[in-house]
Parts: C-alpha cells; structure tokens; sequence
C-alpha cells in the first residue's frame, strides 16, 4: 500500500467501521522517508480528530431515524 | 522528566499566553490526556490532537522532549480557533491545520519566553503541505503574516477561504470571484481536497 492509498483510506471512512479498517491498515503502514514518517503524524491528527466528525454524523443519522 | 502536574501547568501557562495574544476566548476544558496509540512497531500515530469534549490529547512519545511545548501550542490554538466543530473541520482541514500550525511557529517565541528552555526551539515541519498554499495565497493579498493568520485564525474555519478571496480581490481590483487567475484556483483547491 502507498502512502496514497493509505490516505485515501484514512479520509474517505464515512463510518466509524470504516474508520477502524483505516486505523487498521495506518498501524500495519511502514513509512519510507522520515518526510513520509512526520506525513503521517499529521494525517494521524486529522484522522483522529475525524472520528469525531464521522461520530457526530453517526448520531444525528439515528437521531433522524428515531424521530 | 516533566510530571504530569508540571504539563498541566506548563499548558495552561501556554493556553492563558495565547487567549491573550489573540484576544479569543479559550474553550480547552484543563484537561491533558496522555494517549499511547501506537502503530505495529511502537511509532506514535500522532504527536498531538484536540479531542471534541476539548480534551487535549498529547502523546506519550513526546513528553521528555522539547517539541512537547510546540505540539501543546498547537492544539492551544486549535481551542480557541473560532468555529471549529467536527463538520466545518472535515470540510476545511487546510484552513485549520495550516492556520493553527503557522501561528504556532509565529507566537511560539513569544509564548515561552517565560519558560526555561533551550534555544533554538525544535524545527517545525509539520503541516507543510498546507502552510504552502496557505502562503502563497497570503502573497496575493499582500497581508503581513502574524496578522494574516491571526485575522484567520478568529474567521469560522468554513467562512476562511471566502475572506481569503475577498482579501485578493481588495488587493487586486482588477481580478473577480469569476477571474481568478488558474494558479489561485488551484491552490484554493488544494487547501480543501478531503485527502491531503
């Protein structure tokens, strides 16, 4: 997997399954370059402040189902 | 090694230095959360992060070591970074990410000058691939830097780009939201693509 496809994964999980199959596969990544190694750090923080996003989402969709 | 009690105190020092160099109020709830979460060989996934309750989370790997200061000033910019919730963030992440991380590098000076620390401070590389576009868009205004990114910085994030264009054309009569010139709709672009 490239760093690409790793991203693509990583920001493209709508539900939080599919975030944890990204988080999966960004704990198997092996980084090339210490440019790819502080890449990911940051793609880290924004992959971890995104599930609250994907949380946030989530919950208004079964709100709406409720009601 | 800093206790936990000397980080905690050392980021509110930190978060009390920028609510007053900004002027915006602070929403981080004075809690510091150590976070371990590694990958399969040990490596943090992340150096730090601002959680929704407003936790900041700070990871374990860098605690003994001089950029644990700068990684808390950034997420102590991310909580008083004005509009930001989990939807305008996932839309906007360039505008956030590049913004909190150039005022970081701007003030971070500044907001420890009280601290006894060692010169020169850790370079920052983080972000770069926001705080590019964010510059080059930043030299068609023509904004001086601290005040570009402050000005940014107390926008909604999801009203950020609209200011950044309204900025260029102030400066650039002869250019309109229908004229933009191909470089700066490129660079707008890159700062909203969903992947970085």
């Amino acid at each position: 997997m490239t760093l690409e496809e790793l991203a693509q994964k990583m920001f493209s999980a709508q539900t939080t399954a599919q975030w944890e199959e990204a988080l999966l596969a960004l704990q198997k990544y092996e980084t090339k370059s210490p440019e790819e190694s502080q890449k990911l750090l940051d793609y880290g923080e924004m992959f971890f402040m995104r599930r609250g996003a994907i949380e946030a989402r989530e919950q208004k969709e079964r709100v709406a189902q409720t009601f | 090694m800093r206790s936990i009690t000397q980080i905690q105190q050392g980021q509110e020092v930190i978060v009390a230095k920028i609510v007053e160099l900004t002027g915006l109020p602070s929403r981080w709830n004075g809690n510091i959360i150590i976070r371990t979460d590694s990958n399969f060989r040990g490596e943090p996934l992340f150096a730090g992060a601002k959680d929704w309750t407003c936790d900041i989370w700070l990871h374990a790997s860098i605690l003994h070591i001089a950029q644990c200061y700068s990684t808390g000033i950034h997420e102590g910019f991310h909580s008083v970074s004005v509009g930001l919730e989990p939807d305008a963030y996932d839309r906007w992440k360039g505008y956030e990410e590049g913004v909190v991380e150039q005022c970081t590098r701007l003030f971070r000076e500044k907001i420890l000058e009280d601290f006894r620390l060692a010169r020169p401070f850790d370079r920052r590389v983080s972000y770069d691939f926001y705080i590019e576009p964010l510059e080059r868009l930043r030299a068609w205004t023509r904004i001086q830097n601290v005040f570009f990114y402050q000005r940014l910085l107390s926008i909604p994030v999801a009203e950020r780009e609209k200011s950044v264009v309204e900025w260029i054309i102030q400066t650039n009569p002869h250019l309109s939201l229908s004229s933009l010139p191909k470089e700066i709709e490129e660079t707008l672009r890159t700062l909203k693509e969903p992947i970085p």
